[in-house]
C-alpha cells in the first residue's frame, strides 16, 4: 500500500564515510539534531569499511584491517544516537526544490526536508583505460580493498598494481599481508620524486614517518616494486592472465625496449580518484575546475558552504585529499551547519572553527605536495589505442570518440549525443573524466571548455516499484 | 604473518563468517557464507566473468565493487542487470551469467 513517506530533519549528512561521520558528530555535539544517511548497510564509507553484520570479529588474527581512526568516528556516532539518526541501504537519487532530498531507503521511496545538508559523497577512484582493462581480472585497487577489508576475499595469488599515490602502497601490503604470492607495485613516477617537496612535506611530520614506514613494510612484506614503471597492456582468454610492464619517461610514455610481460591473475588500477560530484550537481551547485587533479569540485568557501543556501560539502567529494582531511573538513561543515539551523551562535562556533581551519590548512599543504609528485602525465592518457574501449557501458572506443570530435563535438555532451558514451547504467562516471582528459590533450581545448555531462536524477538507477510505495504531497 | 588461504580466495581466520548457505550460479551448487555479496562470493569461488557485453559479446566482471560501474550485473532470482557487488547472498538464490542486457525469466 502507498504510504506517505515525507519528514523533516533539521541537519542531513549523506555520506558515512570520514567525512559524513565526523560532520554527523560536530553538528550533534552542537546541539543539532542529525539525520546520516549511507547507501551501505553499515556506516564507514570506503576507507573504514566494516566487515558485514553477519560476521564477526576474529580476535589474535593476523588479518586486521581496522582502523583505530575509523572505529573512534563510528563509535562516537553510536554514542550520540539521541542525537543521530542512522540510516543505512538508503540513497539519494534526486535533489530538488529547497533542497529536498527524494531518497530510496530499502527499496521504499522517502522524502526529507532538511534546514542544512552536508554532501559528504566521497570519491570513486579513476578509471584508466588502456589495452584489455575491461578484461575479468582487471580491478581498481578499491575493489580489491572492498574484497579484502568487507569480505576478507584474497582479490588474487599473483597480482599486479599499476598507479600512484599512497592508496596503491597501502593495497599492496594489505595483499602481502592477506597471502598473495606475489605483489608487483608499478609506479610511473620517479623512487625519490617526492624530495624536492620535502619542504611542504614538513608541514606534516607524523605523515613523512608513515610513509617511510610504509616502505619499509612493502620490503619486509616482498612486494615488489617498481618506480618508473607502467602497465600497458594486459592481455588472457576471457580473463586477466598475462600484463605488459614498461618502464617509463617523466611524461609516462612507455621507453621502447624495456617491455616484459608477467603472469598475473589480478590487476588493480589506482591512479586516485574522482569526486562524485553527483549530488553537488543535481543540488545545482556551482562547480569548478581543479587543474592539479584533473578534477571537477563544487566551489566552497572556508566553512564548507556550496553556492547553494544550506548545502555543505565535505571530504573527497569535493576535492581528493584523503580521510585525515576529510575529517577536519567534516568537523567544519558539521559546526557550519549547526550555526546555519541555529543550534548554536556563530560566536560559540568560531573558537572550534578557527582551530579546525588552521589544522586544515597545514594538511593541505602536505596534500598539494603529493598531488604535485602523482600529477598525471600525457603518457597514461596515450595508453589506449583506436580500438581501447573508453565508455565501458555502451562500449565505445577511442577511435569513435576521436571521430565525434572530428564530425564537431566540442564538448562531452555532444560526444554523449555522438557517441552514445555516457549514456549507460553507470551514467557516465566510468568515462567522462577519461573522455575529457583525452580530448583536452589532443585538442589544446581547456577543461571547462569540454565541460561536464550534465547530471539528472534519478542518479543511480532505481525501480518504479520504489517511485509507487508513496503518495507524493503537493505541498510546495 | 600471512593470511592462511583455502582451496577458494576466503581468507582463512581473519574473520568469522555468516552462516554457510548454498546458491545456484548458471545451475552449479556455490557456497556461500551469509552476509557476503554475490560477486565477492563468486570471485572467491574463482568465477571472475560475470557476464558477457550486448554488441562486442566481450566478458566483464566485478571493477569498481562499490556500485558505480555497473559492470558486474547478472540475473539474480530471474531479475536481470543486478549489481552483484550490491546484491547480498541468500540461501538457494539463483544467479545468471547474462548476456547483454539479459531477460526476465
Amino acid at each position: 500500500m502507498a504510504v506517505t513517506n515525507v519528514l523533516s530533519a533539521q541537519v542531513v549528512v549523506v555520506g558515512g564515510g570520514p567525512a559524513g561521520l565526523a560532520a554527523a558528530i560536530a553538528a550533534a555535539e552542537r546541539n543539532a539534531h542529525v539525520l546520516l544517511i549511507d547507501e551501505n548497510m553499515r556506516l564507514g564509507g570506503q576507507i573504514y569499511r566494516q566487515i558485514p553484520s553477519e560476521f564477526s570479529d576474529a580476535p589474535g588474527s593476523s588479518i586486521d584491517f581496522h582502523d583505530p581512526r575509523g572505529d573512534n568516528l563510528i563509535d562516537r556516532v553510536q554514542s550520540l544516537s539521541s542525537q543521530i539518526e542512522v540510516w543505512g541501504n538508503a540513497r539519494v537519487w534526486g535533489i530538488f526544490d529547497n533542497n529536498r532530498l527524494e531518497l530510496d531507503v530499502d527499496g521504499e521511496s522517502v522524502a526529507v526536508h532538511p534546514d542544512a545538508l552536508v554532501l559528504a559523497t566521497g570519491a570513486p577512484e579513476r578509471p584508466v583505460p588502456f589495452p584489455g582493462w575491461t578484461l575479468p581480472g582487471v580491478i581498481t585497487a578499491g575493489a580489491a580493498q572492498v574484497l579484502m577489508k568487507q569480505y576478507a576475499v584474497l582479490p588474487g595469488r599473483k597480482v599486479l598494481l599499476t598507479g600512484t599515490g599512497p592508496l596503491q602502497q597501502v593495497v599492496a601490503e594489505q595483499l602481502a599481508q592477506a597471502g598473495a604470492e606475489e605483489v608487483t607495485a608499478v609506479d610511473p613516477v620517479r623512487s625519490f620524486a617526492v624530495l624536492p617537496h620535502a619542504m611542504a612535506l614538513l608541514n606534516e611530520p607524523s605523515l613523512i614517518l608513515k610513509g617511510i614506514g610504509m616502505r619499509l613494510n612493502l620490503r619486509r612484506h616482498g612486494v615488489r616494486m617498481l618506480w618508473s614503471h607502467i602497465v600497458t597492456e594486459v592481455t588472457g582468454d576471457g580473463r586477466a592472465e598475462e600484463a605488459t610492464v614498461a618502464q617509463v619517461d617523466q611524461d609516462w610514455r612507455p621507453i621502447d625496449g624495456t617491455e616484459r610481460t608477467l603472469a598475473v591473475d589480478t590487476v588493480c588500477i589506482g591512479f586516485g580518484q574522482v569526486p562524485d560530484i553527483s549530488l553537488t550537481s543535481v543540488a545545482g551547485c556551482e562547480h569548478r575546475f581543479n587543474s592539479l587533479t584533473e578534477t571537477w569540485i563544487p566551489i566552497r568557501d572556508e566553512r564548507m558552504a556550496t553556492t547553494v543556501q544550506g548545502v555543505f560539502s565535505a571530504g573527497d567529494g569535493a576535492g581528493v585529499a584523503g580521510a585525515i582531511v576529510a575529517e577536519v573538513e567534516g568537523e567544519i561543515a558539521g559546526v557550519a551547519a549547526a550555526v546555519f539551523v541555529g543550534a548554536i551562535g556563530s560566536e560559540d562556533a568560531s573558537a572550534s572553527l578557527a582551530a579546525a581551519t588552521s589544522r586544515l590548512n597545514r594538511l593541505k599543504r602536505f596534500r598539494s605536495a603529493i598531488d604535485k609528485v602523482s600529477r598525471l602525465r600525457p603518457g597514461l592518457v596515450e595508453l589506449a589505442d583506436d580500438e581501447t574501449i573508453i565508455c565501458r557501458c555502451e562500449e565505445v572506443t577511442k577511435a569513435s570518440i576521436l571521430e565525434s570530435v572530428d564530425a564537431g563535438a566540442r564538448n562531452t555532451n555532444e560526444i554523449k549525443r555522438r557517441t552514445r558514451a555516457g549514456m549507460g547504467l553507470c551514467q557516465g562516471r566510468m568515462c567522462e573524466s577519461s573522455i575529457s582528459m583525452l580530448i583536452s590533450r589532443l585538442t589544446g581545448w581547456s577543461a571547462t571548455d569540454i565541460g561536464v555531462q550534465t547530471a539528472r536524477p534519478p542518479i543511480g538507477p532505481v525501480s518504479f516499484g520504489m517511485l509507487a510505495s508513496r503518495t507524493a504531497p503537493r505541498k510546495e | 604473518m600471512t593470511g592462511e588461504v583455502r582451496d577458494d580466495l576466503r581468507i582463512d581466520l581473519a574473520v568469522g563468517r555468516g552462516e554457510r548457505i548454498e546458491i545456484e550460479v548458471d545451475g552449479d551448487p556455490v557456497v556461500a557464507f551469509e552476509g557476503e555479496s554475490v560477486a565477492s562470493a563468486l570471485w572467491a569461488a574463482g568465477i571472475n566473468s560475470l557476464r558477457t557485453t550486448d554488441k562486442s559479446s566481450s566478458p566483464r566482471g566485478i571493477f569498481c565493487n562499490i556500485g558505480v560501474c555497473h559492470d558486474c550485473i547478472v540475473t539474480v532470482d530471474g531479475y536481470p542487470n543486478q549489481r552483484a557487488c550490491r546484491t547480498q547472498v541468500a540461501d538457494g538464490m539463483t544467479i545468471k551469467r547474462q548476456t547483454g542486457f539479459g531477460e526476465w525469466l
